[in-house]
């Protein structure tokens, strides 16, 4: 078989996303809604590194395995003042971040919420997080609805 | 979290022509991680490397004050060290403390002769909210040994022209009154000699850091 060099690039890079996805680590609990008939929502892997100010920042990863898309429209919890959706993006050196109304999440795909890309903004959290603490959050769909998730609060040891 | 690391699968021989294909959408994939750009899927969290940006560069020289309240006169006071520098603020959830819970990891893996060849200086942009004590309580969360300062608008655009990075930006505020700032989202290295100054983009594991702090220390790229 002849694969076009660029095609095996491509498919090694597929290969090492997807291998990097399912690596990802198993921390706190997985949450799964089937409300729709055509969007199959799961959302695992929920952490909050413990906060070093008044903010923390939740990650988590979003499978879609339904036939049909879906919409993230928003977080609830009772962690924090406020939960937004944020993305962060980098334009040269710059690094900016802006609240998300709603983020796609493909039929078949997988949309993680990580560092420096998404990430759930908790504001004012209420109450101290510590680590080892869980909190709930409630990750709204438009298809799948209402999908809760528990989130580890984990000490901050950056990106391994 | 833990992240698999990515090991390419062995690849058949090649021809020349689609090595160098290959080597080429290698390089494109590598430039394009490294310059940080936003388009279409990337991830911030993918693997990055820090990047040489200078060599025999003086390391900038600016005054601001530090937590304590004192003046800290930049060049003079990180002389002689492997300094890293960064311009961010303690409002921010995502890039910043990832960066500083790296290098807070990675300073507790390199030899401790090494660790004590290095300062890091944090600086707070966003004097409304960064204030002398939520910078030390930000830092400290950290490594109570981090540097942070803090200065007037003016002072700070100047410190941040000094080190060739574009002055931080405050977004509107919303009806809240909460507001994003825009600002430099790379760590700057500085040799203890001004040998080299490196750049570190989001993306630079704990592991790398520690390795490239220990050889930079020791004054070697190598």
């Amino acid at each position: 078989m002849t694969v076009h060099p660029i095609a095996r690039g491509t498919l090694a890079f597929l290969l090492g996303t997807i291998a990097l996805l399912v690596g990802t680590g198993c921390l706190g609990a997985e949450g799964g809604a089937e409300a729709g008939s055509s969007s199959r929502i799961t959302v695992a892997d929920a952490y909050v590194p413990q906060p070093a100010g008044d903010v923390a920042a939740a990650y988590m990863t979003i499978t879609n395995d339904g036939g049909g898309n879906d919409t993230l429209l928003g977080v609830r919890t009772e962690a924090s003042r406020i939960a937004e959706v944020h993305e962060t993006t980098m334009e040269g050196p710059t690094v900016s971040m802006r609240a998300v109304d709603s983020l796609e999440i493909p039929a078949g795909e997988v949309v993680a919420l990580e560092p420096g890309r998404f990430h759930v903004m908790l504001i004012e959290p209420t109450a101290p997080l510590e680590v080892g603490d869980q909190i709930l959050l409630v990750v709204t769909f438009e298809e799948a609805g209402d999908v809760e998730v528990l989130a580890e609060v984990v000490a901050s040891g950056g990106m391994r | 979290m833990r992240l698999t690391k990515f090991h390419p699968p062995a690849l058949p021989r090649m021809t020349t022509r689609s090595a160098v294909c290959l080597l080429l959408v290698v390089a494109a994939v590598a430039f394009g991680a490294a310059c940080g750009s936003a388009t279409g899927d990337e991830t911030g969290a993918g693997e990055r490397e820090g990047v040489l940006l200078a060599e025999n560069a003086t390391r900038p020289s600016f005054v601001l004050t530090d937590t304590a309240g004192q003046a800290f006169d930049f060049s003079a006071e990180t002389e002689g060290y492997l300094t890293l520098l960064y311009f961010g603020y303690t409002n921010c959830p995502d890039v910043c403390p990832i960066h500083f819970a790296n290098i807070a990891g990675a300073l507790d893996q390199v030899q401790s002769e090494a660790r004590k060849r290095v300062k890091v200086v944090f600086v707070g942009v966003d004097p409304p909210r960064d204030s002398p004590e939520a910078i030390r309580r930000w830092l400290d969360h950290f490594d109570r040994a981090f540097v942070g300062l803090t200065g007037t608008d003016q002072e700070l655009v100047a410190a941040q022209e000094a080190a060739g990075v574009p002055p931080a930006t405050r977004d509107e505020p919303d009806a809240d009154g909460r507001y994003a700032v825009n600002h430099a989202g790379w760590v700057y290295g500085y040799t203890p000699g001004d040998e080299q100054t490196w750049q570190f983009p989001l993306g630079v594991r704990q592991e790398a850091w520690a390795g490239i702090i220990e050889r930079l220390v020791a004054g070697s790229s190598e």
